[in-house]
Formats: structure tokens, sequence, C-alpha cells
């Protein structure tokens, strides 16, 4: 008699001699180990997802992700290099384009000077055969540099530009940071409340797909009934969520499946418990 | 029973699945705005003359209650959008939130033939357009104003989990005069200003008056003869007797939780230590006896403990004791000097004043020691004292504004997260609060 049969299933005679025990051995102790990595599942409460909160101010990193790589690198194609970033911030920052434009002008007509200027001392040097062939050899050496660096960030871009769909699958940490800005600033915290360490309040929130709250509702129900001060830290969470001026959320359209249903968990601890 | 195991795996497997795929983004607000809550108050209704008269009083005076408390803001009445006529109808709540209201009180007031008056109230959430609280109180009319308060209170218990305390008094000193030349006298009024009347009449130096939490009785220090010693006096009465014929000075008194013990300083050569003093057996007892200072001590709520203030350490501190003064801890250990310790009627933590680096501080620290937090500060500030909830701290404070030579003394109230600050209205410059116990 086996481990297994002694303590978790009795199982019949029949069933030993058929020698299939091995495999119900196998079953339970897999369903052990399953049960010991998911711990057992409670019925009551929603398995939630948990992020840390980030205690720095958080630039927004889809934009920086989307954002295509700059060469600071120095070399003799600098200026060249120059004018393919500011037109890449052209494609990308459309607000600043009359500025940025103005840049790219004045850099262009810089670069025209200077080509102009090497062709009337081509001309000149034409006088000299040996001089002119250098020359020549020199400017076709620019000219093909110049048309492979192009090609080079044509293609950097095409690829910089298809990296977003491929970062789309979850909600950046920028995107969740913008959803905790936009509740921080509708969330009048119970300031002078007793025991304002223990009063974290989860709301479980459903939104429609222009971001506004279709339905909120307070977690812990039964402390609510039992905790006064629970009640009135939870209810001011409650209202936060609720409050007209926090509807809209900034949520991208294209990740609805992963914020139509959203926890948020109210906790006053870092300012104003002890 | 191979079926039976084979479906027992299935559900723990689908069950593991489940939870997986359903699992749910959270995410922690951990800040937010400490603004006072902004509350609309729809007038309270009355049909006749003399009803809308009542209901005019009660309103102005619910609004003075929640505003004072510094942790509501009543809406100006002219932005409102709706005029409830009936406080049995359902509000528009579109209307309230638009002003941004996020509670809502509507009351009336109604005159009965026997001369008394019944007031009613419900309290509205706006944003979640449920009704919080609903109240009658039928009374003679010339309780309006306890009922007004009434009202205030479970506003405002209803809305912060904490007793409310508007139907309290406050005792400090009223200071008048130059400053070489200051007069001090006890005063009283009503948490709301209302009933104020001086208690002594100035001739002698008056401080640190204290409320009996049973009695309507203070007990204070007055240098009646130049000689400091404690009094204690009956509110109604106007009688005044010493406590305890002491020798030399006795100062900085407290009564215990159930009120019938003072707690004080006792100087002599020098030397001040911690007695109390039973006002029904006139046993004293000492309870500290070392050669330096032992000051301000203050009872636990529950009367067990004792903290006070003592330079044993070298510079003053703040200590804590059993009230049979053993077990002795000091509690507070960061940079500067620590005075005036009172403990919170909640028990959760200990109001101080701290001296450092030419600042003064308003402090508030728990009863171990940890987590002292600066509640405010300034040119001169001391003297915390406790709303009888234990949620607000008032103090005096002093400040020299640019261009004058000296700025007025007022009190202040904040909340214990160094919020909500508000200035208490007294008639003339004040210092010393004391709030009374709840009187209902």
């Amino acid at each position: 008699m086996t481990f297994n049969n002694l303590f978790f299933i009795p199982m019949k005679k029949e069933v030993l001699e058929k020698k299939n025990y091995l495999l119900q051995s196998l079953g339970l102790h897999f369903l052990i180990i399953i049960l010991i990595y998911y711990g057992l599942p409670n019925l009551f409460k929603y398995r939630s997802e948990f992020l840390p909160p980030l205690p720095v101010e958080i630039i927004n990193i889809s934009e920086k992700t989307t954002a295509p790589k700059i060469n600071f690198k120095k070399s003799p194609d600098a200026k060249k290099n120059k004018t393919n970033y500011v037109d890449q911030e052209n494609i990308k920052y459309d607000k600043q384009s009359e500025t940025v434009n103005e840049k790219t002008e004045l850099i262009d007509s810089n670069k025209e000077v200077k080509v102009k200027k090497k062709i009337v001392k081509l001309k000149e040097l034409k006088k000299k055969p040996n001089q002119l062939q250098s020359v020549l050899k020199s400017i076709e050496q620019i000219k093909r540099d110049f048309s492979e660096k192009k090609k080079e960030d044509k293609n950097k871009e095409s690829k910089e530009k298809v990296t977003p769909t491929k970062l789309g699958i979850n909600l950046s940490i920028s995107e969740v940071d913008a959803i905790r800005r936009h509740f921080e600033k509708c969330w009048n915290i119970p300031s002078g409340a007793r025991e304002a360490g223990n009063l974290a309040t989860e709301i479980k929130v459903r939104f429609n797909k222009e971001g506004n709250v279709l339905d909120a509702r307070i977690v812990d129900i039964g402390r609510m009934k039992r905790d006064r001060y629970f009640r009135t830290a939870a209810e001011s969470a409650l209202r936060a969520v609720l409050n007209p001026s926090c509807q809209n959320a900034p949520l991208p359209a294209n990740k609805f499946d992963k914020w139509k249903n959203l926890t948020l968990n109210f906790d006053p601890k870092s300012i104003i418990g002890y | 029973m191979k079926y039976l195991t084979k479906i027992i795996l299935f559900f723990f497997f689908y069950l593991s699945f489940v939870f997986n795929v359903n699992a749910e983004l959270k995410i922690d607000i951990t800040s937010g705005y400490t603004e006072p809550t902004p509350v609309g108050i729809n007038d309270f209704i009355g049909v006749t003359d003399e009803e809308k008269a009542l209901a005019k009083q009660i309103t102005k005076l619910v609004i003075a209650d929640l505003n004072n408390s510094g942790l509501f803001k009543v809406i100006d009445p002219k932005a409102y959008i709706q005029k409830i006529t009936s406080p049995s109808v359902i509000p528009k709540f579109s209307d309230w939130r638009v002003i941004n209201a996020q509670a809502l009180i509507v009351g009336a007031a109604t005159l009965n033939t026997n001369g008394n008056v019944r007031i009613e109230f419900r309290l509205w959430d706006v944003f979640a357009e449920q009704q919080m609280a609903g109240w009658a109180f039928s009374t003679a009319r010339s309780n309006w104003r306890q009922i007004s308060h009434r009202i205030a209170d479970k506003v405002y218990e209803r809305l912060t989990g904490e007793i409310g305390y508007f139907d309290t008094r406050i005792a400090y000193i009223a200071e008048s005069g130059p400053s070489k030349k200051r007069i001090k006298r006890l005063a009283i009024m009503d948490q709301d200003g209302a009933n104020h009347r001086f208690l002594t009449d100035g001739n002698n130096l008056v401080l640190t008056p204290r409320f009996s939490p049973s009695q309507q009785e203070l007990t204070y220090l007055s240098y009646i003869g130049r000689i400091p010693r404690v009094y204690l006096l009956d509110i109604e009465t106007g009688k005044q007797e010493i406590v305890g014929d002491f020798p030399g000075m006795t100062f900085a008194p407290r009564f215990s939780p159930y009120g019938d013990e003072v707690i004080m300083s006792l100087a002599a050569e020098g030397n001040s230590d911690i007695y109390t003093y039973n006002l029904k057996t006139n046993i004293r007892k000492q309870l500290t006896s070392y050669r330096g200072i032992d000051t301000s001590p203050s009872y636990s709520p529950n009367g067990k403990r004792i903290v006070f203030n003592s330079d044993r350490g070298g510079s003053p501190q703040i200590y804590t004791m059993n009230n049979k003064g053993k077990n002795i801890k000091r509690i507070s250990f960061g940079k500067g000097s620590y005075s005036t310790p009172v403990w919170s009627p909640r028990g959760d933590f200990i109001a101080f004043t701290k001296f450092h680096n030419k600042t003064f501080y308003i402090g508030v620290m728990t009863p171990e020691g940890k987590g002292e937090r600066v509640v405010a500060k300034g040119f001169l500030v001391e003297g915390p004292t406790w709303t009888p909830n234990g949620r607000m701290v008032a103090y005096t404070k002093k400040d020299y504004p640019k261009g004058k030579k000296e700025g007025k003394t007022r009190i202040f109230l904040i909340d214990v997260t160094g919020y909500h600050e508000k200035e208490i209205i007294t008639p003339l410059e004040a210092s010393d609060p004391s709030w009374s116990p709840l009187l209902n």
C-alpha cells in the first residue's frame, strides 16, 4: 500500500489489481505540486496582478520606445548625421515642425554652400590634372558615403517604426503611471484618520472604451460594515473613481482588453500613515 | 474511482488556469490631495415665517461648524443650481456634481403645536448617489443651537469616521495690552466662538487652563500673591480653590482621565518633581524623584501611563512612565529640545513642542517614540492640545510679520498629519487652548 493510498484516496482492491495505481500516484503528486505552486484557490477573492509603485518621476517610456536612435558619434559626416536626426525629429514631432524646419534649412543651406565651394575649387584645379584626379576621387567618395548613410538611416527608421507594435501587448509602465496620476488628482486623502497605515482600499472598476467608469465597487464590503474608519477611507476612494473630473481616463484604445477591468488600490499609508 | 480522480485533477487544472486568465491589473494609488471636502448645504426648509427664520439660523450654524473644522468647505450657496424645497425628495445629483459637491445636506425645521421643534436632515453622497445618513431631532426650540451642532457632528462622523466635537467648549487665555504690561485672563467660549465670557478679571497672571474630563471644572496656574500655584475653578459657580497646600510652587497641572486626580509639578529648592493629588481624599503622591526638572505630565487615555518632560538626559526630552512612577523610558531622540507632551484622547499619538535651530515646532509621535512628524512650525508655536476626538491638534502661534514690531498671538487647529490648518477665531488675542470633553 502506497503513501497516497493511505492518506489521500482510499482505493478499491479491484483498482489496485488493475495496476493503474502508478498513474494515480503520479497524478496526485502532480496535484500536490500544483497546489504548492499556486496555493489553494480562494473562491471569494479575485487573483490580481501586482505592480509595485514607482517612487520616481516617470517619463513616457512608450514614446521613448518609438523614438529613433540618435547617433552622437563624432565623425567627418557629423553635420550630415545632424541633418538626418532633425529630419527624423520632424517625422516624430509634428508640432515642433516650424522651428525644426528652420534648423533643417539652415543646415541644408550650409551644406550647399560648402558643396558649392568645393565645386569652385574643383574648377580652379582643372588645370592641374594630378591634383584634380585626387580631388574628384575624394568628392565621389563623399557622395558615395552620403548616399549609403542615407540608405542606412532609412532602414533604421523603418525598423524602429515597427518596434511599438511589438511592445503593445501589455500596458507599459508609463501607461500604468498615467492611470495612477489620473486618479491621484481626484483622491482627497482622509488625512488625520486613525490607523491610516491600515486603510488600503481596493476598488474594482469597469471602464468603457472611452475610458469612462461604467461601474465601481469596493471589494472589502465586510470590513466596510464593521470598521467605520475603513468605511470613510473606502468611500473617499470610491468618490475619487466616480469623480466627474476623473472620467475619460488616459487609457490606450488598442489595449482595451487589458484595462477594461482594473483594480485600483488606494493606500494612504505613505502619505498619512506611520 | 478512476473517473473521480480524473475529474478532481481536471477541476484543479481548470481552476488554476481560470484564475490566471482572469488575472486583473492592479494599480496602487499612493498619492492624492488634501483639500477640505466640498460640501453643499441646501438651506434648511421651513414653511411658516417662524420656521424659515429658525431654519436659516440652523443652516448658518451648521455651515460655520463644518467650515471651522478645517476638513470641509461648504460651497457658496450662490453657486447652487438646484433649489430643493422638500427634504423628502431625492436631489438631482447631476446639478450638485457640476459644482463639485461631494456631499449634500438637505434638512427642514418644523414647529409643533406644543412649542417643540422637529429638525430633520439627510446627508447624500453625490457621486455614489446614495443617502449616507438621515436623522430627525425633536426638542424644545431653545435647544436649536445644540441640535445644529449635533447635525454637524453627525455629518462629521459619517464623513470622517471620528466622533464630532462641535457641541464643546474651549477654555483659553485671552491676552490684551502691550507686551510689557500684558493682561492675561482666563476665558471660555463654545467651540464656534459663541457664549464667550471671562472667568478671571486679569489682576493676576493665569496660565495653562485644563478642562476636567468629567466635571465642569478647570484647573490652571495662577500667580495670586505672586506665587505660582495650581487652582481649581468650578465654571458654573465661579468658585475657586487651591489644589493642595504644597510648600513651594506648583505648576503644569492636568486632570487624570477620570477627573478624580490632578497631576502636576512641584518645585522646591531648584528641584521639580511630578506629583498627583487626589481631589476626593486629598492625598498627594510623589511619582518622580530626580534632582533636575521633571514637568508637564499628561496621562494616557486609560490612565496606565504618563508622559512627561525631563532634563535627566542632559537636555529637555520626553519620557513615559507607568502611573506609579516606575518603568521610565525616553521616547524622544531627535535633534533639539522637547517639551509640553500631551497624550492624544485616541491614545495613538503624543503631541509636543520642539525647539531646534531657533525655530519652534509642533509635532506628534507614537507613545513608543516612533513616527515623529512635524505638523506646524514657526517663530513661536507652542502648547499643543487635542480636540476631544484626537484627530486635530490646537496650538498657540505667534508670528512676527515683516514691517511690524510684533505679531498677534492666535490659536490654530491642524490635523495630525499636518494638513487642514485653520484659525480658531477669538475676540481677543489668545493662547493656551484647552478643549472640553464631549458634552453629549
